[in-house]
């Protein structure tokens, strides 16, 4: 009986000073940036070009709907993209082009290309210029805490994420991740920990050995209005229709070509 | 002389329906003036005191090195200097430590969905600046307590754009020094009608700025200076804190001029340097605009005065041809010509006095019905020029000796031509020409 007891003490005393690393959501680094480049990678285009059509309806509750049609092209290699306004008549010619960390908005009225951020909002939408960039969750985030949970049909892994970098606008998230390593939910929050934004992307076209979100939808938390006794949210719905890996000339990521097909 | 003065006043009373429409006029004209001076003097401190409030003081102390934004380093050895201002003479009311964080595209406020952009936000101590804060027109609410960090004052505009009332809470959202977006839900402690000239802003606690801004809590952005008499010296104060600030910490010079103030803000240093600011440099437009509007109420108001001297001096030409017989028996009896000037002129003289006086209470009692009971509709332009949604007037000792010296010299002016043309005149002619 006394042995048993001195097992029984030691065994709990193990698995007391074990518990925090068997049932911590901790992850190292390294770990935390394996499981997110793996999602990266996914819907990151390095070595090849990208090119679609995004449809931007963004919902404005008692305001009415706007629609945003723009051609985009993408090199994830150079870290760059330029995208097109084709609609609205008002916008159209309108261009945005990014190189490395810089980028202009370019106005056909004018003639003239402004220096903006990358963090402000395309189009005065829920989108902001950087949702159009390469996905490098794993540069700029670390995995703080883990859970499981069901998205709808989907088993996913949920993921909290902090900012490592100052480069991210929303210094807090939260991801899920199905099966197939591919993002589904993700919520946007503010240093002070509110909820800001939530973006799903319920569907996604394989292109070759990668992923192209065809449909996301983002919601901002914080804007919106009540409509008949209920509180409606601004919504902006993103389709990429028109998905191509095709190579794709230099001259396409330049201000020249920009200037060019706004004329 | 007193018996002149006698004589013109018995010859002032006895002319009175003469005198009348004349005094009328003077009335009006000295009336005209005292509103004038008094608004635009009154527009103009009200203006003052918005823009103090505004810019964190009459004068201000900011560090630079070259980025365009201000940062105090050593807030103990510039209060320090602030304080010895008191030993120079320059009466001081009080002092503020503000951290202030600029950028309309990142300060964005919400409320149950609505939401608005801010030009400016605002980091305050509220007990610090608790007495000039508490000149804002509020419209709900007041200044929070002492070390509140969980309040916020916001612009009437703001209110009806977010439709929030005091005691309900807004999420401020601005994008931190870092660049991270970060939120802070407050309380709405008071609602103020301001004019948006300078751009709409909300004043938070310094901490709690400091926070969102992921800064250091105790960091100090500008220090500025309330002093007793703004108006008169604040010139002289901004160059004596200069000469204290010398004493500890590196200074580059006062900044006279707007220019001046942006040129130093991006003049590329070493090291942190002060400066000091006076808010005259920072209203330069609003100066001018002010300056032109005295300039035209001047040019008109002189036009009038000179209708004014016409009309006197062609009464007075009647007063002295009606009484040219008298004139000739005062002089057949001995009186000599200065005598008869002056008797002409003391009675001009008391009609501009008494065109002064009654125009003068004419014009107080106007500018304190528009006090009392004229409102003005909330916009830009005027609630600019409002104290507490009031249009507030001024009239300083100089202000009344000027319009006294204006309208009775009119008056004096207007009638010296016929006063020495009756001089002029001799026994025999006025007693022959005259009636």
């Amino acid at each position: 009986m006394k042995l048993n007891l001195n097992i029984f003490t030691l065994f709990t005393s193990v698995l007391l000073i074990l518990s925090p690393l068997i049932f911590s959501n901790e992850f190292s680094p390294e770990e935390s940036r394996r499981i997110l480049f793996r999602v990266d990678k996914l819907v990151s285009y390095e070595g090849m070009d990208f090119s679609g059509e995004y449809t931007i309806t963004d919902f404005r509750p008692g305001q009415g709907t706007s629609r945003t049609k723009t051609t985009m092209f993408r090199r994830d290699s150079e870290d760059t993209f330029t995208i097109i306004i084709m609609e609205p008549i008002s916008d159209k010619g309108k261009g945005y082009l990014r190189r490395e960390d810089k980028m202009w908005l370019y106005d056909p009225v004018p003639r003239r290309f402004t220096v903006i951020s990358a963090r402000d909002r395309f189009q005065s939408s829920n989108v902001r210029n950087s949702d159009f960039t390469k996905s490098t969750l794993a540069e700029d985030y670390r995995i703080v805490g883990h859970t499981m949970g069901q998205l709808g049909s989907y088993q996913t892994d949920i993921y909290d994420l902090e900012a490592v970098t100052d480069n991210v606008s929303f210094p807090k998230m939260k991801i899920w991740i199905d099966q197939n390593n591919l993002v589904r939910k993700f919520e946007d929050y503010s240093l002070s920990g509110r909820h800001m934004r939530t973006t799903a992307i319920p569907l996604y076209t394989r292109v070759a050995e990668s992923y192209v979100p065809s449909q996301i939808v983002i919601q901002d938390e914080l804007r919106g209005k009540e409509v008949n006794g209920s509180f409606e949210h601004q919504r902006t719905i993103i389709s990429v229709e028109k998905a191509s890996f095709m190579k794709l000339p230099d001259m396409v990521f330049t201000r020249a070509y920009i200037e060019r097909v706004s004329r | 002389m007193i018996s002149l003065i006698f004589t013109a006043k018995r010859n002032f009373f006895r002319n009175k329906k003469r005198y009348r429409v004349l005094l009328m006029a003077l009335v009006v004209i000295t009336a005209v003036l005292t509103i004038v001076l008094g608004v635009v003097l009154g527009m103009r401190i009200a203006l003052y005191e918005k823009a103090s409030r505004y810019f964190a003081g009459n004068i201000v102390v900011m560090g630079y090195r070259g980025n365009g934004s201000s940062l105090i380093e050593n807030p103990e050895e510039v209060v320090q200097s602030i304080l010895h201002l008191e030993t120079s003479d320059i009466p001081v009311l009080g002092y503020s430590r503000r951290s202030t964080y600029y950028d309309f595209n990142n300060i964005e406020l919400f409320f149950s969905g609505y939401y608005i952009k801010q030009r400016r936000m605002v980091g305050v101590e509220w007990d610090l600046e608790r007495p000039f804060l508490n000149g804002f027109n509020f419209i709900e609410g007041s200044v929070p307590l002492a070390g509140d960090e969980d309040s916020v004052l916001i612009s009437s505009t703001t209110a009806d754009q977010l439709q929030i009332a005091v005691g309900d809470e807004l999420i401020v959202s601005i994008r931190s020094d870092r660049g991270h977006i970060n939120t802070a839900g407050l309380i709405v402690s008071g609602i103020f009608s301001e004019s948006s000239f300078f751009g709409y802003q909300t004043y938070v606690h310094r901490y709690t700025l400091n926070r969102l801004r992921e800064a250091p809590l105790d960091r100090v952005n500008e220090i500025g200076v309330y002093l007793r008499n703004p108006l008169s010296n604040e010139a002289e104060a901004a160059q004596q804190l200069t000469l204290e600030l010398e004493n500890t910490l590196p200074v580059f010079s006062v900044m006279e001029t707007r220019d001046d103030y942006a040129n130093q803000a991006r003049k590329k240093r070493d090291n942190l340097e002060y400066g000091v600011v006076g808010v005259s440099a920072q209203l330069e437009e609003i100066r001018d605009l002010i300056q032109a509007i005295t300039i035209i109420t001047g040019v008109v108001i002189f036009m009038f005065l000179g209708i004014v001297m016409v009309g006197v001096g062609n009464t007075f030409t009647m007063i002295v041809w009606e009484r040219t017989r008298e004139i000739g028996t005062l002089r057949a009896l001995g009186m000599q010509r200065i005598r008869i000037i002056l008797s002409f002129l003391i009675e001009s003289v008391f009609l501009g006095f008494t065109g002064v006086i009654l125009g003068m209470l004419l014009g107080i009692g106007v500018l304190e019905i528009i006090r009392n009971f004229a409102s003005f509709p909330p916009n830009m332009v005027s609630t600019l020029f409002l104290t507490q949604g009031r249009l507030y007037w001024l009239l300083p000792p100089w202000g009344i000796l000027l319009i006294i010296a204006l309208v009775a010299g009119a008056s004096i002016l207007g009638s010296l031509q016929a006063s020495l043309r009756a001089g002029r005149l001799s026994p025999v002619e006025a007693l022959r020409r005259g009636k």
